[in-house]
């Protein structure tokens, strides 16, 4: 593995490709400030941009990012200045101050500005002011000054009033800066209407990491040190459960997520609990800088938070906190907007949590020191499932104490709680991408759930969605532990018929479905499976009486309508047919072939011009001759060959048909809609002279339409064979039209041999 | 072109203020004058505008006066660019020179700060300073001075409210003595205001009464449409009726160009195409997010900032009687509802903080006789942050 450094609280030390490499979420933030600082640069407009986020969000990161792009701009080189103040500006206390550490960073590549602001340092601070102002005028020129400031908070309070008024004017009277600046929350300096800045940034509040985006960071982050191990279990279930875990911990923060990935991939105890303590350790003063910020009454209501574990309500907290409720309100609001705490309406009552429990636990560490128990117990109630918390118990020595000791609390834990926060999560996850119909992230959440809570329910919803991705042996795998787990589950027997379905078996799948049945009898979906598996094996009035059954429980249930409307379709009761599927069609169902049936069902009833219009919707919103579109086309050619006995009735309805399908430009699926229907020509019913007048049309038809031709030849070598029996007739095929044919008409490959 | 809600606009692409300019042009041929507006509507732009498109024979010279806090502060800044002035025409500021080598035996070197000794006579500086730009003055010098109000507010409290009596007096008293002289006074809060309070201190002149005040009004419908559609042009939004995007642009904020700024930004950060309805969700969002990303609070807090705390009621029920109101209102029918509100019979008082609520734009008073909300924009505002039906 290669050993690859990732700064966890000065990014801006790392090369610009390691920042590129791990670099996630704000692509399209990061090319719009690029934009406004070239407009900036080559017009006289000027950008002033703000991004607000708490500390550990990637501010820093975003800045480097964009000072390195700008910096790589080739053609703004001569026309532009950047400095980059650095993070910490402390001793910024006056416009002079600031107008100082603009040359300091400028003077980092030109010497001979170094010098010429050595000349102010001699003079009386009253006059360096408007000394340096103007010596900064000059210096830009006709360039664009591109200025980043971090903390744009803290560098407001070193200026103070007066000093961000000198500011301001001065960025009015001389328009050629830009800025983009940083700051952890709104702040006096530009929120209030009598602040200078006041209406000044533009404001970018920056976002959390999403589930999705703390993976898309871990997976970087394992690409970025070749760290394969960490790389390949991210894709697994058990990995995809531990990052929850970790995006609990970290709320959602970019740091906690760097500092975390060198723990991800730990199994053992033993490898984890010390490094992790150390870091919780390194991580304190981190947090106490945090505290410090803080003004007494909001350390009050962070400590008491810290206490609490829990969500609390402003008045619970109000009363603890010896504060009225206006004023935990008001703090409650601010430490919200600076990214500490984050609330939830209950009704009408807010409760407000610590934002990032990484906080306390290390809080915890602080105040717990040589006993870490309880921070370290939630931790690994986080970091394992029950059944890897039980298995690593039963692995561990006697001797091993404290650590014996937070397994089993950490076991008692997981027990006495209702909910498991990673199972929260990916349950609201699970709910979210089925929502949207976005399968394969659903399967994830649901690997994530069977993994972490292994019930029944979760193994059948696995398998159902692998079924939905065509996955089909998964499926069968996922639902047959699930009715293993949970025989008595009629839905989980439902998601295995399917499963068996799907892989073709389907007596098998049957026999799960009508076990299913009889579990769940008033489940609709059990009845509505049942009737297609009847229906495939053959026996549609079973079939029939399932569909009726399905449509019984849920009257809305549109699939069990289309499919009734099929059963019907085949047993040629077609006026109940066409009654069902429009039933299907108000409810509205657009599946392909219930407009295909719509068509069937009306060439069977001589409505021929509104079966014409149905298969015109058909084939213009889903004709791509997809396979399944296929058989709905063999099943229209056979009830437009039963349709009539007149020909040239006949002839002029394949006529429209043609017109229709070449429209479309899926004439080859009317080929082989003919071609499929070759076996039909065989049948009593239809005599030789309505095969031969069958033939007669396709050929004339074929005359000039070159997609028809192998049909019209097939067509006419299997007429003249049924007419003759001679052999001779399929050798004048080319071998492989001769195959096809011998395939359809069931004549052996022996005949052939024996001539 | 890029929304640029907050930054610095290009002179060049600042839409629909022509006509305003050139008034602004043709009124300073004759006498100096007061640019007012409400906040955001673009004062600063058109200043600039001015500035970077100058008339033939007129030199401007912009300075924001926000951070300056003594008279003599003021005067110093004024001299810097008469001085600068002078060294474009190859004079020197003979008088002032002379005098500050009086006062302090000094000489004066390239940048200028007066000795403090120079505080108690800063009229005079300021006197001579505008006696040495009148006997030189080739090109004719107009001062556009941006945040005057601030400037005397600041004066006032590091100060006296005497002092900055004293700054306007003199501004008016040289304006008068030098026919020539031409000064804009913009500034983000009303310079009424100030003069208001300096009136309850016992200031009894009319110091800005020689001057025209021209408002800055939101910008023409077509305009606004115009500014709407280049920004979303110049952002490489796609749109699938650019113009009727861009129209419910203008409307849904009264075209006010900072808005407008502010709508196209917020559109840019979604993505995606573009339409009436999207600016719709985004006006409404905006109007009623916590976090007030258009900083319409000020409309409330200001208030109290400016308004003595017996007017306070007043004021707030006023406009809450007229933005809980579809049409305008006549006064009679507006006082009875905010004695409603509030125990008083106090008619006088309600006309007279009806009027500063026109001076601050919150109001405006219709040809027949009633008010309204100037803009709905701040109307729905209003009545939202107040919790009021409709």
């Amino acid at each position: 593995m290669k050993t690859r450094y990732v700064s966890r609280f000065t990014p801006s030390l790392m090369k610009p490709e390691d920042l590129e490499a791990i670099f996630v979420q704000r692509e399209d933030l990061a090319r719009r400030i690029l934009e406004l600082i070239r407009e900036s640069v080559l017009t006289r407009s000027k950008h002033y941009t703000l991004l607000i986020a708490p500390r550990g969000i990637g501010k820093t990161h975003l800045a480097a990012i964009v000072y390195h792009r700008v910096r790589a701009m080739e053609d703004l080189r001569d026309k532009l200045l950047i400095a980059w103040l650095r993070e910490e500006e402390w001793g910024v206390m006056s416009f002079l101050d600031f107008l100082l550490r603009i040359f300091r960073a400028l003077a980092e590549e030109d010497d001979e500005l170094a010098e010429r602001v050595e000349t102010v340092y001699g003079l009386p601070s009253d006059q360096a002011e408007g000394t340096a102002a103007a010596l900064l005028k000059d210096f830009v020129a006709q360039r664009t000054l591109f200025v980043i400031v971090e903390n744009l908070d803290d560098l407001f309070d070193g200026l103070g009033d007066e000093g961000q008024k000198r500011l301001r004017a001065y960025l009015q009277e001389n328009p050629f800066c830009t800025i983009l600046a940083t700051a952890q929350s709104l702040f006096n300096g530009i929120s209030l209407q009598t602040s200078p800045f006041y209406g000044f940034f533009r404001i970018q509040h920056l976002q959390e990491l999403s589930f999705d985006q703390g993976r898309e960071l871990l997976r970087k982050i394992a690409s970025f040190r070749g760290d394969s191990e960490l790389a390949s279990f991210m894709e697994t279930p058990k990995g995809r459960a531990r990052v929850r875990a970790l995006h609990h911990l970290a709320g959602g923060n970019h740091r906690v997520y760097v500092i975390f990935s060198e723990f991800v991939t730990r199994g053992s105890l033993d490898k984890l609990v010390d490094p992790v303590l150390k870091t919780l350790d390194d991580l304190t003063p981190y947090y106490q800088a945090r505290m410090a910020r803080l003004s007494p009454q909001q350390r009050k209501i962070v400590e008491f938070l810290c206490d609490r574990r829990g969500a609390v309500p402003v008045k619970e907290l109000a009363s603890r906190c010896f504060m009225s409720q206006q004023t935990a309100s008001g703090q409650l609001r601010t430490l919200r907007e600076m990214g500490y705490v984050r609330s939830d309406a209950v009704g009408r009552e807010s409760y407000y949590e610590l934002r990032e429990i990484l906080m306390r636990l290390c809080m915890e560490v602080k105040n717990h020191r040589g006993q870490p128990v309880r921070l370290f117990v939630e931790f690994l109630r986080l970091w394992y499932s029950r059944a890897e918390l039980d298995q690593r118990l039963r692995l561990l020595p006697p001797s091993t104490g404290v650590e014996r000791e937070c397994l089993l609390e950490a076991m008692r834990a997981a027990e006495g709680e209702s909910q498991d926060p990673r199972i929260m999560s990916s349950e609201s996850a699970l709910a979210s991408y089925l929502k949207d119909h976005d399968l394969s992230h659903a399967l994830q959440a649901a690997e994530e759930l069977a993994s972490l809570r292994g019930r029944g329910r979760d193994w059948a919803m696995q398998g159902i969605l692998l079924g939905l991705l065509g996955r089909c042996e998964e499926a069968l795998a996922c639902t047959e532990q699930a009715t293993e787990l949970d025989p008595e589950a009629g839905y989980w027997w439902l998601g295995k018929g399917i499963a068996l379905g799907n892989l073709g078996r389907y007596e098998e799948a049957l026999s799960c479905l009508e076990r299913a049945a009889g579990l769940a009898p008033t489940i609709d979906l059990v009845w509505l499976f049942l009737g297609i598996l009847q229906s495939l094996l053959g026996r549609p009035e079973e079939a029939l009486s399932s569909y009726e059954r399905a449509v019984e429980l849920d009257p809305r249930l549109a699939l069990a309508w289309s499919a009734r409307g099929e059963a019907l379709l085949g047993l040629e009761r077609y006026e109940e047919a066409l009654d069902s599927i429009k039933s299907a069609k108000q409810l509205g169902l657009t599946i392909p072939g219930l407009h295909f049936r719509l068509a069937r069902c009306l060439v069977a009833l001589r409505r021929w011009d509104e079966a014409l219009a149905a298969l015109d919707i058909a084939l213009g919103r889903f004709g791509d001759a997809k396979e399944s579109d296929l058989s709905h086309t063999v099943l229209l050619v056979r009830n437009v060959l039963a349709s009539t006995v007149d020909e040239g009735t006949l002839a002029a309805r394949v006529r429209s048909l043609v017109v229709l399908y070449a429209r479309h430009k899926i004439l080859s699926a009317l080929a082989l809609g003919v071609v499929a229907n070759i076996p039909t020509l065989r049948s009593p019913i239809i005599g030789e002279g309505r095969a031969r007048a069958w033939r007669d049309i396709w050929r004339r038809e074929a005359a000039d339409r070159e997609d028809l031709r192998l049909a019209a030849r097939l067509l006419d070598a299997a007429v003249r064979y049924r007419e003759s029996e001679d052999p001779r007739i399929l050798l004048e095929l080319p071998a492989e039209e001769r195959k096809l044919l011998q395939e359809l008409l069931d004549v052996g490959k022996a005949d052939e041999d024996s001539e | 072109m890029k929304a640029n809600p907050g930054g610095q606009i290009d002179p060049s692409e600042v839409i629909g203020r022509d006509a305003l300019i050139h008034r602004v042009w043709s009124v300073l041929e004759r006498q100096s004058l007061v640019l007012s507006a409400e906040r955001r509507m673009g004062k600063t732009c058109v200043v600039k505008k001015m500035e970077a498109e100058v008339p033939e024979g007129i030199l401007p010279v912009y300075r924001d006066l926000e951070r300056v806090r003594t008279p003599l502060g003021f005067v110093e800044l004024v001299f810097q660019d008469v001085k600068s002035y002078l060294s474009l025409v190859s004079r020197t500021a003979k008088r002032v020179r002379a005098l500050l080598s009086q006062l302090s035996g000094a000489e004066l070197g390239d940048v200028v700060k007066f000795p403090s000794i120079a505080a108690a006579h800063w009229k005079t500086l300021l006197t001579k300073t505008i006696e040495d730009l009148a006997e030189h003055q080739e090109r004719r010098v107009i001062f556009f001075w941006d945040e005057v109000p601030l400037m005397l507010h600041n004066i006032k409290r590091s100060k006296s409210e005497d002092a900055a009596m004293d700054v306007l007096d003199t501004l008016r008293s040289l304006r008068q003595m030098h026919g020539d002289l031409r000064m804009v006074f913009t500034g983000s809060i009303g310079l009424h205001n100030v003069i208001s309070s300096l009136r309850d201190a016992g200031y009894a002149n009319d110091p800005t009464n020689d001057m025209q005040i021209i408002d800055v009004p939101p910008l023409a419908p077509p305009d606004a449409e115009e500014l709407a559609r280049r920004l979303i042009e110049g952002e490489s939004m796609s749109s699938n009726d650019l113009d009727a995007t861009a129209r419910a642009v203008a409307s849904g904020v009264d075209c006010i160009p900072y808005y407008i700024h502010h709508v196209i930004d917020k559109m840019k950060q979604r993505g995606g195409s573009v339409s009436v309805s999207t600016v719709d969700e985004i006006v409404s969002a905006c109007v009623t997010e916590p976090l007030d990303p258009w900083h319409m609070r000020h409309y409330r807090d200001r208030i109290d900032i400016y308004y003595p705390p017996n007017e306070v009621p007043f004021a707030l029920g006023l406009l809450d009687a007229l933005a809980s109101s579809l049409e305008p209102l006549k006064f009679d029918d507006l006082f009875n509802l905010v004695k409603s509100s509030m125990v008083t019979e106090d008619r006088e008082m309600a006309l007279r903080v009806l009027r500063l609520l026109g001076s601050d734009h919150y109001v405006v008073e219709e040809t027949d006789g009633t008010y309204r909300f100037r803009f709905p924009l701040i109307q729905r505002w209003w009545r939202y942050e107040r919790g009021l039906p409709l």
